[in-house]
């Protein structure tokens, strides 16, 4: 009868039952949920900065905290100083529009390891600190060229907490004082930096394209020469200026606009670029060309004994702006042309310095030896060993062909 | 048939895709540091060839199937080898199922632990996995059938996802396309018993097939070409995203290039955890799969009625043995061991089996 | 011994210790006595009459009707003793005496003057005699459904049903004549279930009318209409539907036999006759479709299911069922192809939401602020700042007020519910917030949580989407995402495991060897490509009649 098996059924279900919640009850008071800790109660660090303590304290802003009595030396020498740049919790801003409080707050601390600073600093914070959200990372140059910058990066790389597109920047000056910088815009600083070099792509003179914590460790590991973007605080306003060269680890020399420039040339990393030019027939008057599509093809050639490297510039764009005192028939063909000879010469003249100047410093921005590699293993192997002297003479040989699409809406 | 399930029977493309959704686990995610160390760029070919080999073990596995109809490993061993041999054979059958879930579990925790977590101990991961495994397992084969169907949609949702990793996909980093390390390539192949786990289950499987119009090996062979192309595919990405030696340096490769792409503008961030997620169903069926092939091993070899009293049993020793392997050394030793144990039968005793169950027919045909 | 005082006060159990108590109890001892001996004595009188009455009569029935009336109608008020609203007509036919009795309530009475009364005191001379019991309800009667009952039981529950009892003097038969009629809601417009275009009527509480409703929309021979009483004392009538030449074999052999073993005294809602057809009663998702629909019923049968409808109940059964029937809705197959398609997956999303939106909520406020964007994610963490609960505290507190929300509106009468709509509304949207107990993102989750649980086609199915809520809540607070995933892994093995008359409840979700029903499962095609019935359910016969053959 079904009454009868019900009956049965259901004292073993509800024996199942409640074995099921007694285990969940003790799954419940045992776990004690380790990993959990509400958003509020953690502090998102926005920007790590990073110091040298020496530099600091000469330019006077650091205090050191006097130690307690009998405290003990600390352990090693204190290499770097810390600071991160914390999110505070403000209320959200309500419909007045009243004045904008400080999103962030600064902490520093000085140590060896970046791991130990950071726990060391929990003895100033309410509320433990948490990298999730981690958008920039700010080096000194003295503290760079202390110890190099695979020992300051190595914490960020090792903890699956760390984002891999967190910017990297090197500046001059101190780096905790673009901690402290508060964004006019009302966002924290962090994302602000992380946007100020997003903005690469539009930019000709400024360089950022693969300087983030991903690419700069796979550049590492491959045993490449990298750059990394040099952030100046001038009038309490940090902007992008100039690269930091990298090549084995040291900080090597900082490339300046027009080497920048040149860079962008040959990678082709932009999207759109403004390129000036002199006017053919107003040389005291400028035109700008706005480039939109860029297209470059870097291709290594050995023919016999001789090693030399091909690139393969197209550029098309339209004409953005011509400051001459008179007009020009922008519909002559022969008049365009010769705008686009003067672009060609320009650019190309520009990628040659900029080769020069690599092959000078020993840098290989561009993976010549990769490519080298890559596309002729063989020949690779037979002047491996003597690359260094073999790279400063391998030529380059440029064709820029530079492409006028339109002329603008009105002349 | 008026019935949803045909109990206890799948048709062979079913098969198919219970071989195909069992070969794919987060076990490949630490294998592949192991993989590109000695085949660097060439993970891709030592996938394929991979492939190839480990498709011809399960080919093997569904030649001997033939020789056997409607009997499971369990039931014609002690026929073919004797009783002892048989008992030993068995026990390494059973061991290799057992590894493929011991590091099944063990891949899927430690991603766990390491990306999503961060104080909470492996032991819990594993015990709750674990006992998530053995409530699908206590189920009958037809509800097995089903979850394997359902879940296995996790993969190509899992690949796609995987594919976005072609944003950073630079040809630079797989050159050189000549290779010049051909031992290198080599040891990784015999590396990939972590990309092809979990088809050893044929032996057990064969028999709850219903025979169609098509032959197991043909559904079995469209599912390991078409991991073999994902691998392929996926190893070629991989290297191209973030270099061969960025992968040798980090400890989970796959979901670390994750990490490095970046959709600007979508909602979506930190890709790694979202695809943590999806390994997980993904893992879970091969773990599944396995221990349902010990159970209903255990059922016909020692001839229950029923698989479920065996599932319990091997709970205790999965656990400790999981929650034991904590350390690099002890993981380097399981993992040499899972490598030995997995080729060994795949290609020392299958290849005898067959042997000897061609010449007993044939020695039959001949009286 | 001591000297007592001379003038001293006793109580009287003081002096005579014995007397009082001891008379009362003695007293009281043989009060009990002649009162169990009078019981004694009216029982035994009680079952001599029983065994008067028995003596004659066959298995099971109180007694046997005789020739003479006085006797039957004493047998008949003895039968239906205390039963007020019992009448008893008494009048002549002819010569002989006649009696009708019948349930005031129940019976349409003008018709009874008129079928009976008028047609056997007008139609018969006084001293006319009646000859045998086929000549009354072959001539006589004009009633249009007359029977004869020789057992009186039958014919006192013909009575109880509403069915007027005729007895004539000199006849050993009873007469059940077929004139019920009682107060019934008329079909109106179904309630919970409208559908934007499609028919709007609706079953209402008389099976009868409910089985009409089904019949008038197909005239189809092969549709077979089973009817059974189940309930000892309330003998409810149960009537089991099924199109013969499609239902699955033995399915609904099954059913019957399964209604015909239920041993119930009182069967008073559908649902009491559905948790006997079950298996697994503790398993929150509905496994019966329950519907006012009679189109929904008449599709059903078509597809080679069983429907059950029980009197008093305005709804009807189907089953087995599958999962993709519950997300389905009228609605789907009146509308366009193309949006029933976009819609049906629209709820499948709807419910994966019901169920783990709170959850994802709370694992990524409490585990993994990380996943989100980081202004998303400040935005929480500033928004969470100002709200003393832990995630999980706050998920349960709004899910309680959700709870008792719903609650509260579905109880109430519909004027008030509005009332009570507008309340829970400025409650939960704006002082809860602004009382700083839950946070505006969370408010969010829980309204789109609640929701989509509404928006299942299904109220039963919405109902077990928020039971498993609970757990997956659980899940989240303990292990974050991966207790979700371990949690969503879990759920799948259990829907997968579950069974309806042998079938899966997913139905063909996702099942390679059903992959042909998937024309009318997630997606839903026109009506031209339905050529074949649902593989899942087993019909018989498989094809439609399609354009295409």
């Amino acid at each position: 009868m079904l009454n009868k098996i019900n009956n049965k059924t259901a004292a073993n279900i509800a024996r199942q039952i409640i074995i099921a919640g007694i285990s969940i009850c003790i799954c419940m008071f045992t776990t004690g949920c380790w990993d959990l800790k509400e958003t509020q109660d953690r502090h998102f660090v926005l920007i790590a900065a990073i110091d040298d303590p020496d530099t600091v304290k000469e330019s006077g802003s650091e205090k050191q905290p006097t130690a307690p009595h009998n405290s003990f030396p600390k352990h090693g020498t204190q290499d770097y100083m810390l600071s991160v740049q914390i999110l505070k919790l403000v209320k959200p801003e309500s419909k007045g529009g009243s004045i904008q409080s400080e999103r962030t707050f600064v902490m520093s601390t000085l140590g060896t390891s970046m791991f130990d600073m950071v726990r060391d600093m929990l003895a100033q914070s309410s509320k433990s600190l948490y990298f999730e959200h981690l958008s920039a990372i700010v080096i000194s140059e003295a503290a760079v060229k202390k110890h190099g910058i695979r020992t300051i990066l190595d914490f960020f790389l090792r903890d699956p907490e760390m984002r891999w597109r967190t910017k990297i920047f090197i500046t001059p000056g101190d780096a905790k004082a673009i901690a402290e910088f508060n964004p006019p815009t009302g966002e924290p600083g962090g994302p602000y930096l992380n946007g100020i070099i997003r903005n690469h792509k539009k930019n000709i003179h400024v360089a950022g394209s693969k300087t983030d914590v991903g690419f700069i460790t796979r550049a590492i590991d491959n045993n490449l020469d990298y750059a990394i973007p040099r952030l100046e605080y001038i009038d309490n306003v940090p902007q992008l200026n100039g690269l930091a060269l990298f090549k084995n680890n040291t900080l090597v020399s900082y490339a300046d606009e027009y080497i920048i420039q040149g860079l962008k040339y040959i990678l082709g990393t932009e999207k759109s670029a403004i390129i000036s030019t002199n006017c053919p027939e107003h040389p005291n008057s400028e035109i700008s060309y706005e480039l939109f599509k860029h297209d470059t093809k870097l291709v290594p050639h050995i023919d016999g004994n001789n090693i030399y490297f091909t690139l393969d510039i197209t550029m098309r764009g339209n004409i953005g702006e011509v400051n001459c005192p008179t007009s020009h028939n922008l519909h002559d063909s022969v008049f365009l042309h010769k705008i686009e000879q003067g672009i060609a010469q320009q650019v190309s003249k520009n990628v040659m310095d900029t080769w020069e100047f690599n092959q000078h410093l020993g840098l290989d921005l561009f993976n010549i030896k990769a490519r080298l590699k890559g596309y002729h293993p063989f020949e690779w192997a037979k002047i491996k060993n003597r690359w260094e002297e073999i790279y400063s003479t391998i030529p380059l040989i440029v064709s820029v062909n530079v492409i006028i699409m339109g002329t603008g809406e009105h002349d | 048939m008026a019935n949803l399930e045909a109990k206890g029977k799948m048709s062979p493309w079913q098969l198919g895709i219970v071989i195909t959704s069992a070969l794919l686990t987060a076990r490949l995610l630490p294998a592949t540091t192991y993989i590109v160390i000695s085949s660097e760029q060439f993970l891709w070919l030592s996938s394929a060839l991979a492939g190839l080999l480990f498709y011809s073990a399960a080919y093997l596995i569904i030649l001997l199937g033939q020789q056997f109809p409607n009997e499971t490993i369990g039931e014609y061993l002690p026929r073919l080898v004797g009783k002892k041999f048989g008992a030993v054979v068995f026990l390494i059958f059973i061991t290799v199922q057992l590894i493929n879930i011991i590091n099944c579990l063990i891949a899927i925790t430690t991603l766990y632990s390491i990306f999503l977590f961060d104080q909470t101990p492996r032991a819990v991961l594993i015990i709750v996995l674990l006992l998530a495994v053995i409530y699908c397992t206590m189920q009958e084969w037809g509800t097995i059938l089903r979850v394997i169907q359902i879940l296995v949609l996790a993969l190509p949702m899992l690949y796609g996802f995987y594919s976005l990793i072609w944003i950073n996909f630079e040809t630079l980093n797989l050159l050189p396309l000549w290779p010049d390390n051909f031992s290198g390539i080599l040891q990784g192949v015999a590396y990939h018993t972590e990309y092809y786990p979990g088809y050893e289950s044929l032996l057990v499987l064969l028999p709850l097939a219903a025979r169609g119009k098509v032959s197991f090996a043909r559904t079995v062979g469209w599912g390991f070409l078409l991991v073999t192309i994902m691998y392929i595919i996926g190893g070629i990405v991989l290297i191209g995203a973030i270099s061969a030696k960025t992968v040798s340096n980090v400890s989970y490769p796959v979901v670390f290039a994750m990490k490095s792409v970046e959709i600007p503008g979508t909602f979506i961030e930190r890709l790694e955890d979202h695809m943590v997620t999806l390994f997980l169903p993904v893992t879970y069926i091969s773990m599944m799969l396995s221990y349902y092939v010990i159970g209903e091993g255990c059922r016909k070899y020692l001839n229950y009625n029923d698989h479920r009293p065996f599932i319990p049993l091997f709970l205790p020793l999965i656990f400790f043995v999981c929650a034991f392997t904590n350390t690099p050394d002890r993981l380097e030793v399981l993992r040499n061991f899972s490598m030995f144990i997995g080729l060994f039968f795949s290609f020392v005793i299958i290849p005898l089996l067959l042997i000897l169950a061609w010449r007993k027919k044939g020695n039959i045909e001949q009286c | 011994m001591n000297k007592l005082p001379r003038f001293k006060f006793f109580k009287l159990s003081a002096v005579q210790p014995n007397s009082s108590l001891s008379e009362t109890r003695q007293k009281l001892a043989e009060f009990q006595k002649q009162v169990q001996q009078s019981k004694a004595i009216e029982s035994a009188i009680n079952n001599v009459v029983k065994d008067l009455h028995k003596v004659p009569a066959q298995d099971e029935q109180p007694f046997i009707f005789t020739n003479n009336i006085e006797i039957n109608e004493q047998l008949v008020r003895s039968a239906l003793s205390r039963c007020d609203d019992i009448t008893y007509r008494q009048f002549r036919a002819g010569k002989a005496k006649a009696l009708l009795v019948y349930l005031s309530g129940l019976t349409d009475t003008n018709k009874l003057e008129t079928t009976v009364i008028e047609s056997l005191t007008g139609r018969l001379n006084s001293n006319e005699t009646l000859g045998n019991i086929n000549e009354i309800t072959n001539l006589l009667i004009t009633a249009a459904n007359v029977t004869v009952v020789p057992k009186p039981k039958e014919a006192i529950a013909n009575i109880l049903k509403g069915n007027p009892l005729l007895l004539i003097d000199g006849i050993s038969d009873a007469v059940s004549i077929d004139a019920a009629k009682y107060e019934k809601r008329q079909i109106s417009k179904a309630e919970n279930e409208d559908a934007a275009k499609g028919p709007h009527d609706s079953f209402n509480e008389t099976l009868s009318d409910n089985i009409a409703l089904v019949r008038r929309r197909t005239k189809d021979p092969d549709l077979k209409v089973e009817i059974f009483e189940i309930g000892v004392r309330t003998q409810t009538s149960v009537a089991l539907l099924y199109v013969e030449d499609i239902v699955k074999p033995a399915l609904a052999d099954k059913i019957r036999s399964q209604l015909l073993s239920i041993r119930i005294d009182k069967v008073i809602l559908s649902a009491n006759i559905e948790e006997f057809l079950i298996d697994q009663i503790w398993n929150p998702f509905p496994q019966v479709l329950v519907t006012e629909r009679p189109d929904k019923i008449v599709a059903g049968l078509y597809e080679g299911r069983v429907s059950i409808i029980v009197d008093n109940s305005p709804t009807a059964m189907l089953l087995p069922i599958t999962l993709q029937d519950l997300m389905q809705s009228v609605d789907d197959y009146t509308g366009r192809p193309a949006v029933a398609s976009l819609i049906r997956f629209t709820r499948y999303i709807a419910a994966f939401i019901a169920v783990f939106l709170p959850a994802i909520y709370v694992s990524i406020v409490s585990y993994h602020p990380g996943i989100l964007p980081s202004g998303l994610s400040f935005y929480i963490a500033e928004l969470r700042a100002r709200t003393p609960f832990p995630s999980l505290l706050e998920a349960f507190l709004m899910e309680g007020l959700l709870e008792i929300f719903q609650e509260a509106i579905v109880r109430l009468p519909q004027k008030l519910s509005a009332a009570a709509g507008v309340v829970g509304a400025l409650v939960i949207g704006t002082t809860v917030v602004e009382a700083g107990l839950a946070n505006a993102l969370l408010v969010v989750v829980i309204a789109l949580t609640g929701l989509s649980a509404f928006s299942m086609p299904s109220y039963p199915f919405g109902m077990a989407l928020r039971f498993f809520r609970i757990p997956a809540l659980l899940a989240a607070s303990i292990l974050g995402l991966y207790g979700i995933s371990v949690f969503f892994i879990v759920m799948i093995v259990f829907l997968c495991s579950l069974r309806t008359y042998d079938e899966s409840y997913l139905g063909d979700l996702f099942d390679i060897t059903l992959i042909e029903d998937w024309k009318d499962g997630l997606l839903r095609f026109p009506a031209k490509f339905l050529t074949l019935r649902p593989k899942r359910l087993g019909a018989k016969d498989r094809t439609k009649i399609g354009s295409e053959n």
